[in-house]
């Protein structure tokens, strides 16, 4: 081990009892409860979903090093978006981050937020996919959830794109303008 | 795009809705046009609706199976028979299962929220059972509609969920078909104008040259009402992947490298 107080690393379907038990929802919050019962019934079926292979998904675990206590769960894919012209854009769509109970809000004893290690995670990971992913990551978060909200801001993902429905925000990495935009096919 | 579903008009009106079926131009609160339908059996009587405020009974309102839209329509373009007839199924539907779920749940709305329902606005704590009653309204309503083929042609109506709002207009997207642009009043005026709200325009025929053209508001016969359930997980909502054209004007810049704060290594 690197000496480190937490370790990730890939799920795999062996996971399923672990991610069955996960809690990190308020259960009077509508929006946590949704994130706590994808990760517990449907994540791991989303990771290795036979249909969905092209897209890469990938599911992170994060545990304490000392403890094996999972404290994060976090998820990637490739996603193709597009435009009402045709017009598609490669990206990474950020599928779930969620922080256990005990350790949301909570920082490591060498200073790290156990939400930023988590994040980093995904950054890491979809950096060194093979073959590359673009470099674009996109997250959909609930308009109540300021502290995913805050998290998403940290780590770059600080433009905001149109919303899919009126209680969501789609948040976006930055790109730098383009003098004259054209319509790009793929990029 | 908006995936597997059906998009129908809202099937609950007011009897302002029929009147300005049958009379495109006059006022849609007057009396004798309504009158005259009834009389002629182009229209059903509703179904009454007590409205409470306080715990205390505040009045009653009447409202209609959608259908009676399409006979005031039928009636207008002389078409007497078939006017009749889909009065008729109006009666039928509204003397049936599923109306009388609706009404008992209206029935119990506080305030003047059930005329918002009928308006096709449901209220933020509106009991989820008031949805599955409109669903339900909404299926039979349909199912009504397919058995009378004039209706087909009767009017043009292009139902779909709003994917952009621009100062000036909405932008409508079908589950099939082309984009429309709706002007944002007419949208506004529908209580449909954000993204993600389901909204019809409806064109009616006047002559060959010209229509009547209405935006209302629009439901999910199979799955969500109004804004629409939501899931920001898995890969079946394309809402999800969608873009307007002011999201591809900033995709179409150059994206920054990540920021990685914590260096972090990961396992296989």
């Amino acid at each position: 081990m690197s000496g480190l107080e937490w370790c990730i690393r890939s799920g795999r379907p062996a996971d399923r009892a672990l991610l069955a038990s996960f809690t990190c929802a308020d259960p009077a919050v509508g929006w946590q409860v949704e994130v706590e019962q994808f990760i517990r019934t449907q994540l791991l079926d989303w990771s290795v979903d036979p249909h969905a292979v092209s897209g890469d998904p990938r599911l992170l675990l994060a545990f304490v090093t000392a403890t094996r206590e999972l404290f994060g769960v976090a998820a990637h894919e490739r996603v193709i978006l597009q435009g009402g012209d045709g017009a598609q854009f490669h990206a990474t769509k950020l599928e779930v981050l969620a922080i256990a109970i005990p350790w949301q809000g909570r920082r490591f004893h060498t200073g790290e937020r156990a939400s930023d290690v988590l994040m980093s995670a995904v950054m890491t990971d979809v950096s060194a996919r093979v073959p590359p992913r673009d470099v674009r990551v996109f997250a959909l978060v609930h308009e109540d959830n300021q502290r995913s909200i805050a998290l998403c801001h940290r780590h770059g993902l600080v433009e905001e794109m149109s919303r899919p429905h009126p209680d969501y925000r789609r948040i976006v990495t930055p790109h730098k303008p383009q003098a004259q935009v054209r319509s790009p096919r793929v990029r | 795009m908006v995936g597997d579903m059906t998009i129908a008009t809202w099937p609950v009106v007011g009897r302002r809705s029929v009147v300005h079926a049958y009379k495109p131009g006059e006022s849609s609160a007057a009396e004798g046009p309504f009158r005259t339908l009834r009389v002629h059996a182009w229209a059903s009587s509703g179904v009454r609706v007590t409205r409470r405020a306080g715990g205390r009974l505040v009045g009653q309102m009447t409202i209609f199976s959608s259908l009676n839209v399409e006979s005031a329509r039928l009636a207008r373009n002389g078409n007497p028979d078939a006017a009749e007839r889909v009065a008729h199924a109006a009666a039928q539907l509204e003397a049936g299962p599923e109306f009388v779920w609706l009404q008992r749940i209206l029935s119990d709305l506080p305030g003047h929220d059930a005329k918002r329902v009928v308006d096709g606005v449901l209220p933020d704590d509106a009991p989820a059972a008031l949805a599955e009653a409109l669903k339900a309204v909404a299926r039979r309503t349909e199912q009504l509609r397919a058995g009378e083929l004039i209706l087909a042609t009767l009017a043009e109506v292009i139902a779909g969920r709003i994917a952009e709002v621009h100062e000036g207009y909405v932008l409508l997207v079908r589950v099939s078909g082309p984009a429309a642009m709706v002007p944002r009043w007419m949208a506004v005026a529908a209580g449909r104008d954000k993204v993600g709200e389901l909204l019809a325009l409806v064109m009616d025929k006047l002559d060959d040259a010209s229509a009547v053209v209405e935006a209302v508001p629009a439901i999910d016969v199979d799955g969500d009402v109004g804004a629409g359930v939501f899931s920001p997980f898995g890969r079946g909502d394309m809402r999800v992947r969608n873009l307007t054209q002011e999201d591809q004007r900033l995709l179409a810049g150059e994206p920054q490298p990540l920021r990685i704060l914590v260096p972090v290594l990961i396992e296989a």
